[in-house]
């Protein structure tokens, strides 16, 4: 066995039922997969066989990142949790991705991964220190919120200590419910697998290093290289304001401007106008300040995570918020201000004044974030918002249909100080009621808001046979409201063909979740004009092995032309680098850079960086086009995993379908292809899922990876174990 | 300094200088002139950091005070070194009259607005704009861009403005979508369709928002 760099040789297994930890050698055991997402893979390929229930002590839950993960490499801060997941119908894998700092603390204490597996027989936390492993009883926590379980575990461990943890919700095996590290940086969908393996939190504290296989001087350049592309949040290379420097002007997230403050800062500081060559403003540049310009002068900073020079999370102070008994700081970033949905609504801003309609937005944002924060609880990208707008649209007969559930929930509801009460009177203690309902479940509505979506809809719809009759329709109204659009199995759009027309809706059929996948979406909206994104990715593209011309991948966001096989090679491309960004330790939000801010370089980035910064880490030296056959690879075991769990090989039919809001047919009115829209023709769907499976090498009839192509990315195995499931397709 | 081609008063033939006394003339001139160029050129780079335009005439005042003569020859420096080859001129799209800035701090299409503000006509200003951002990128322009600096206009002014456009026949291509927040964008439809403008600017002002990129 060759040694490497990046890795630091050593993942750690602990079995909760048995209080004890073991030590396996990375290399030998996960070495065709990596780290992140491809070893948890690679775990619940080799022993999840059979496990159908996500809260069984069988389901493993693996905590991974990668070879670049505490190296310094730009963006190196991720954390994917996976496992079988609650949120899914089926119980069909999925990841959470946490930012923040826990992975890099990990590699520090000689750690590639951990392996979770069994349950406690009571409440517990581990603690590591280095090579030190500690099963710690914490009855005192369970019960508690994320917040006092960080604290808690950070006093015992020492300051230094990064912690992951679940609250209420996860306890409570909430499927909408996150692990959550650094207070702020949540993996969505398994906390309550923790949960249910009566693990509150990890603590960890690391005092080693990572040994890099390349010389420090040739690794030192590489990131200064990479220090030189990167641009704002989401990879935007355009300042969404005119700038003296800038060419282009966009509504990217690049919000650094002149006469723009970081105004709760003590003196203030202006962001600026950040020249792209400037290293030292790299961390003005993203200044989201989300609620808009009001909330300016409430933010004291950017906030973000390990290795990251991009500050993505928003640090506020509020004072009037603490009025609703929270700490008025707080940070975090986009749905993770889960207050802006479910109050920002103009029946509760009714009649206050613009400045105060702004300053209780603010509050909400504020008191909505300690709210899912502590409790724990996962916002799913708008998903349970839209299920408090279909509830309370359903009781007050706006557009929904009324699920059957005792009278009692709806009494309690509309009684005063009940949610409904507190909702349209703009009383922010509605938000802390709210998470309480889900993170406990209380009620039929509780269950429905802690998901999955998709079950209890179903639920709904056909009634529990001797307990409640069935609310015939409901399934259908649901799916009929535009605000509650939503992926074939129960997860919400995002970046689905919004984002790239059939690229984006490819992307999508692969996951069973939201694809947390924004190789393409953020090259989309990173502010360049159309022209000049289709230039950059024709050259970018071909100089790495690529086919010609694929700038003809491209549409314009909420647009969407006709397929192409460009489009299939970018889709390909896209979910290859997602897997590989979660296998390494590079955060989706940022990689991959097909573009840059300079104008010097016509805005072209480097799509060759992550597999020159795996090499010289790692000292297995990589192509671009084979590093990015690796994570087609890890894709495809993921595809394998989902096989197993919807025990079928019809993914094409069962799993990849278009949902009905994306189909052109279902718009009176609507004309395809013409740039106004980015809907398509169902026809067309099934040319795109052709394409995409050649591309992937899958049997086209049933969308499954064939022996053939199982066996060439050296998955053998895999193929062998499909085939006693009978779930490979026959050989042509 | 004595001009060495003037005529004696006497008609007698011009003095001629000593080989040396020459080459060390001719090396003051080219110091002077280098000295004018890097004032000059400093000057331009200095306000274009500033995000700002210099007007060729500013050097024939206070406190330059070049000759024409002068000027001429550093133009011709500066077109003619690559090292100043960040110095440009941007012209005035409504007067032709040409502007300086250096396109390592300020570039051409920021000059460019930066002449459209200070062009006071507000209209044109507006217009332009958006034809420009219908063309380029392509997308429609929320009214609410014209706010930002340097265009700095309040929003009830460029309602105004938007309203005596309607009029002007000139304008004619200029039309606005509507998107479900409220929010007023214009485009060009040189450039685009109205339902393709409506699908990017719906996108940009509420839908990208509402999927939450993180």
């Amino acid at each position: 066995m060759p040694t490497y760099g990046g890795w630091t040789g050593k993942t750690l297994r602990v079995n909760l039922t048995t209080r004890t930890s073991t030590v396996e050698a990375t290399l030998d055991k996960y070495k065709d997969f990596w780290g992140g997402t491809g070893m948890g893979y690679k775990v619940l390929w080799d022993e999840a066989k059979g496990v159908t229930d996500p809260f069984s002590p069988d389901n493993p839950l693996i905590f991974g990142w990668g070879p670049l993960t505490g190296t310094g490499a730009p963006c190196g801060g991720r954390t994917c949790i996976t496992s079988l997941s609650p949120q899914h119908p089926y119980a069909a894998v999925a990841s959470g991705h946490m930012g923040g700092h826990f992975s890099a603390e990990a590699k520090y204490a000689g750690w590639d991964g951990i392996i979770v597996t069994g349950k406690a027989s009571g409440p517990v936390y581990i603690a590591i220190r280095d090579d030190q492993v500690d099963i710690v009883d914490c009855p005192q926590l369970w019960g508690s919120g994320i917040y006092r379980a960080t604290a808690e575990v950070v006093a015992a461990m020492g300051g230094s200590c990064q912690v992951a943890a679940i609250g209420q919700a996860g306890e409570n095996r909430v499927a909408q419910s996150v692990i959550m590290t650094g207070y702020s940086h949540s993996a969505g969908g398994q906390g309550g697998v923790m949960g249910s393996k009566n693990l509150k939190a990890i603590g960890i504290v690391g005092t080693g290093s990572i040994k890099i296989a390349a010389s420090k001087k040739d690794w030192r350049a590489l990131v200064d290289n990479a220090m030189q592309l990167v641009g704002s949040n989401n990879q935007a290379v355009v300042p969404n304001s005119p700038q003296p420097w800038a060419e282009y002007v966009s509504s990217a997230r690049w919000y650094a401007a002149k006469g723009k403050y970081w105004g709760a800062a003590n003196p203030p500081v202006e962001t600026g106008t950040c020249d792209p060559h400037d290293r030292q403003s790299v961390g003005y540049r993203c200044f989201k300040s989300d609620p808009g310009a009001f909330a300016e002068q409430f933010t004291v900073r950017m906030d973000g995570c390990h290795s990251c020079p991009v500050r993505c999370h928003q640090a506020l102070n509020v004072p009037t918020a603490a009025k609703w008994g929270v700490d008025p700081t707080a940070a975090n970033t986009c749905t993770g201000w889960w207050g802006r949905g479910l109050m920002n609504n103009a029946k509760v801003i009714a009649g206050l004044s613009t400045q105060d309609a702004n300053l209780k937005t603010l509050e909400a944002y504020v008191v909505g974030k300690h709210m899912t924060d502590d409790f724990g609880l996962h916002n799913n990208y708008g998903t349970t918002d839209r299920g408090w707008a279909f509830i309370y649209g359903a009781d007050k007969g706006v557009t929904w249909i009324k699920p059957n559930v005792p009278a009692a929930e709806w009494t309690t509801l509309n009684a005063p100080g009940g949610l409904f009460d507190l909702y349209e009177k703009g009383d922010l203690n509605f938000l802390m009621a709210f998470g309480k309902m889900m993170a406990y479940q209380v009620g039929e509505l509780g269950k429905f808001l802690a998901g999955p979506v998709e079950a209890g809809l179903n639920k709904w719809q056909t009634g529990v046979p001797g307990v409640t009759t069935g609310s015939p329709g409901i399934l259908a109204a649901y799916h009929a409201d535009t605000s509650v659009l939503w992926w074939a199995n129960g997860f919400p759009k995002h970046h689905s063909p919004e984002n790239g027309g059939f690229v984006g809706a490819l992307i999508n059929t692969g996951y069973n979740r939201d694809a947390q996948n924004h190789c393409w979406s953020n090259y989309l909206s990173n502010g360049l004009p159309t022209a000049v994104q289709r230039t950059i990715a024709d050259a970018e593209f071909a100089k790495n092995g690529y086919m010609a011309g694929m700038g003809a991948a491209i549409d314009p966001n909420n647009t969407c032309t006709q397929m192409n096989q460009q489009k299939a090679v970018a889709a390909r491309w896209a979910i290859a680098r997602k897997e590989l960004m979660d296998s390494t330790g590079l955060c989706s939000w940022m990689w991959p850079w097909i573009a840059s801010p300079l104008k010097e370089r016509g805005y072209a980035g480097d799509i060759a960086l992550e597999s020159k910064l795996f090499s010289a880490a790692t000292g297995k030296t990589m192509s671009t086009k084979a590093f990015d056959d690796e994570g087609v690879k890890f894709y495809t075991l993921q595809r394998a995993l989902t096989m197993r769990s919807f025990n079928s090989m019809h993914m094409r039919v069962l799993h990849d379908q278009l949902p009905p809001w994306a189909k052109v047919e279902n718009h009176a009115g609507a004309v395809a292809y013409m740039g106004a829209n980015y809907y398509m023709k169902s026809a067309d769907w099934e040319t795109a899922l052709d394409l995409f499976y050649a591309e992937l090498g899958y049997d086209q009839a049933t969308g499954a990876p064939t022996r053939a192509t199982l066996e060439a990315m050296g998955m053998t195995d895999v193929a062998d174990e499909l085939d006693d499931l009978g779930l490979l397709p026959a050989s042509v | 300094m004595k001009d060495v081609a003037e005529e004696s008063v006497d008609g007698a033939a011009p003095e001629t200088l000593e080989p040396e006394a020459e080459a060390a003339a001719e090396t003051a001139e080219a110091e002077e002139a280098r000295k004018l160029l890097e004032t000059v050129v400093d000057h331009i780079r200095r306000e274009s950091r500033a995000a700002h335009i210099t007007s060729p005439a500013v050097f024939a005042e206070e406190p330059f005070s070049f000759e024409e003569e002068q000027l001429d020859g550093v133009w011709d420096a500066i077109a003619a070194d690559p090292q100043y080859a960040d110095i440009v001129r941007t012209a005035d799209e409504k007067s032709g009259e040409e502007f300086l800035h250096s396109t390592k701090y300020l570039v051409v299409p920021y000059a460019r607005l930066l002449l459209r503000t200070q062009a006071d006509d507000p209209v044109f200003l507006i217009a332009s704009t958006v034809r420009d951002n219908s063309e380029i990128y392509p997308r429609a322009t929320p009214v609410t861009f014209f706010e930002l600096d340097p265009f700095n206009l309040p929003l009830e002014e460029i309602f105004a403005h938007i309203t005596v456009m309607d009029g002007l026949e000139e304008y004619s291509d200029i039309k606005r979508v509507t998107v479900t927040n409220g929010m007023v964008c214009l485009y060009s439809d040189r450039y685009l369709t109205e339902p393709r403008a409506m699908a990017i600017a719906q996108w940009a002002e509420v839908d990208s928002h509402l999927n939450s990129n993180q």
